[in-house]
């Protein structure tokens, strides 16, 4: 077990911050939906392209398969001083989107996959667990942006390698919005342990399995991979 | 009487006890043979595929530890390559594990430079080859037909795009055989690797001796900082696959030569133990010690010779099942060697040996009077 008393909050959340950071990268997923009464939905494959720096943070997420997935492309930008802006683009148009909502009914969330809580101010640690063995420290992400639907996150992060094996989102009422855990992780390039294959459980609606199968750590971002965010109309829901 | 034939006496007496141990030890040994087969196998699939395409050198990035090198791009390396003394062709090649219809297990999909020497081993046995580098198509594996039950003009969608099947293909490696292969272009286009690719193959000329090879590996170590030429041989023994399998057998092979020693140790043990009047008598009838030591030792032999045996017997049956099993298919090419299987017959033997010989020795030190007191 960590002693709590041990790990700085704060140095562990600019620490995670950084870990996120990369000039480019690609990866491909796998995601399977059950629902709460364990029916299975069809399986469908994304690809996920994301640059990453302390100002901005930009993400792609485009469908492989199936032909309905396919014809769907979702851009994220977010920076310091704005919130999250979405833009789906479909085959003849773009329109604005909400960042906090599930894509294609899985548990898959964009603005999840930005972790923004590492970036908020209040961080603190609030004891420590154990999750499939490994030892964590729970670490509570706080923010008091109203606009925000979630505004707690416990995370709980092995401290030797960084890496949050569960993450739990809460919202103003403290009820638990989903929790992300790590069911298989693996070492990336660079050494660091990533999550290869990851679970979405949104409690009482479904369960979302999601599988990294492919990927690229140095996947080079060309000038019109994220055009869609500057071509794509302000504010249209 | 002969001693060998007592010490078989001995064993048949007591039909249970004997197949009992006998059916420990080979399934012990069968678990040996199946899984240092299938290591085995494993690594030699993959480095079938690299001699067989003709590759001489692979040069990839190091501290890889995937199935696959982690991709890169393939020009910034190339012209280093294409200059060094004996090299013929540098051919780039990329590879994903993906899953192309969720009735069949994830295969490898190929991209091979057009009309490159990659292509030359393969025997097409339907269809025709891609007839550019751009062209839209694949050409598969007779496995890869077999599993995803495709034939020519079947489509397929890779990664969300449908292409044709044109071509069924043969390789001597099954690895290739449960492939799909396209042009490398088309790879990278699918996959969003423009330019990249995960190894470089280097074809060198007749003339190149295993001083050149040492050369060349040596001159991409000093020019090319983060990249590494290694040999096929050498670049399946680093894979993290092939390493844990192998692991796995290590493991395997000890365990149950351990296992297979207790039970045996155990086994003569409660034998000698039953049997103390005979050995009693018999030593009173003026037998030697050594010749009881022999006795005992020549019945653990005996159990771990024919268990042994059967342990093989069941061990390539095991794996052979497995092979034909839908969800290891193309994945388990499995290699026996005679004197790999020779080896395992002595291992099992010396494993008799080594079980009976402190029973034996317990045995052979019974004192006469004492012995033939015990009820």
């Amino acid at each position: 077990m960590h002693a709590e008393e041990s790990v700085d909050a704060v140095a562990l959340a600019r620490q995670m911050v950084k870990l996120h950071q990369s000039s480019g990268f690609e990866a491909r997923m796998q995601v399977e939906v059950n629902d709460a009464d364990k029916r299975m939905h069809l399986p469908f494959k994304v690809a996920v392209i994301g640059e990453i720096t302390l100002e901005k943070q930009r993400l792609l997420l485009r469908g492989i398969s199936p032909r309905k997935v396919r014809e769907q492309t979702f851009a994220i930008l977010a920076t310091a001083d704005a919130p999250a802006r979405v833009i789906k683009s479909t085959q003849d148009k773009h329109s604005a989107a909400d960042p906090y909502s599930p894509l294609f009914d899985s548990g898959l969330i964009l603005w999840d996959l930005l972790a923004p809580w590492w970036g908020w101010a209040e961080q603190s640690v609030i004891g420590s667990d154990t999750f499939d063995d490994h030892p964590c420290s729970l670490i509570r992400s706080r923010t008091s942006q109203t606009e925000n639907p979630i505004s707690e996150v416990i995370s709980c992060v092995d401290t030797t390698t960084a890496l949050a094996w569960r993450t739990q989102l809460f919202d103003k009422q403290h009820t638990l919005l989903r929790t992300i855990t790590v069911n298989l992780a693996m070492r990336s390039e660079s050494g660091m342990l990533v999550a290869r294959a990851l679970t979405v459980e949104v409690p009482g609606i479904s369960n979302t399995i999601i599988t990294v199968y492919a990927g690229d750590e140095h996947y080079q971002i060309k000038p019109d991979t994220f055009s869609i965010l500057e071509s794509a109309p302000e504010a249209e829901q | 009487m002969n001693l060998l034939r007592f010490a078989y006496d001995n064993l048949t007496r007591r039909p249970a006890r004997t197949t009992l141990t006998m059916t420990a030890i080979s399934l012990g040994i069968a678990a040996i043979v199946a899984l240092t087969a299938i290591a085995w196998g494993f690594e030699a699939s993959w480095q079938k595929a690299n001699d067989a395409r003709g590759t001489d050198l692979i040069v990839t990035r190091l501290a890889s530890e995937n199935t696959m090198p982690s991709p890169f791009i393939a020009e910034k390396v190339r012209p280093a390559l294409v200059n060094l003394p004996h090299v013929r062709q540098v051919v780039g090649l990329l590879s994903e594990m993906l899953t192309v219809s969720y009735d069949a297990p994830p295969m490898f999909v190929f991209g091979w430079e057009f009309n490159s020497y990659l292509w030359e081993h393969l025997q097409l046995l339907e269809g025709r080859w891609p007839e550019s580098r751009n062209e839209p198509v694949i050409v598969i594996g007779t496995l890869a037909a077999e599993l995803l039950h495709k034939k020519t003009g079947d489509m397929i969608e890779i990664e969300g795009v449908e292409m044709p099947v044109v071509g069924i293909f043969q390789s001597s490696a099954l690895v290739e055989n449960g492939a799909l292969i396209l042009t490398l272009q088309l790879v990278q286009q699918i996959t969003d690797k423009t330019g990249k690719v995960n190894v470089l193959n280097l074809q060198l000329d007749s003339s190149a001796s295993d001083s050149d090879i040492a050369n060349i590996k040596q001159q991409v170590r000093d020019t090319l900082p983060g990249y590494t030429a290694i040999t096929s041989g050498e670049l399946v023994s680093q894979n993290a696959v092939v390493r844990i399998s192998k692991a796995m057998s290590n493991a395997t092979i000890l365990i149950a030569s351990l296992v297979g020693a207790l039970v045996v140790f155990n086994t003569m043990l409660m034998s000698i133990s039953e049997r103390t009047r005979e050995i009693g008598l018999l030593l009173a009838l003026g037998w030697h010690p050594r010749t009881v030591i022999k006795l005992i030792v020549s019945e653990s032999a005996m159990l771990t010779f024919a268990g042994g045996i059967i342990g093989i017997i069941l061990g390539v049956l095991l794996t052979r099942g497995l092979e034909h099993i839908e969800l290891m298919r193309g994945k388990i090419d499995a290699v026996f060697s005679f004197p790999f299987l020779l080896g395992v017959l002595a291992l099992s033997i010396v494993l008799g040996i080594f079980g009976g010989l402190y029973p034996a020795i317990k045995a052979a030190r019974t004192r006469p009077s004492q012995a033939l007191r015990q009820e």
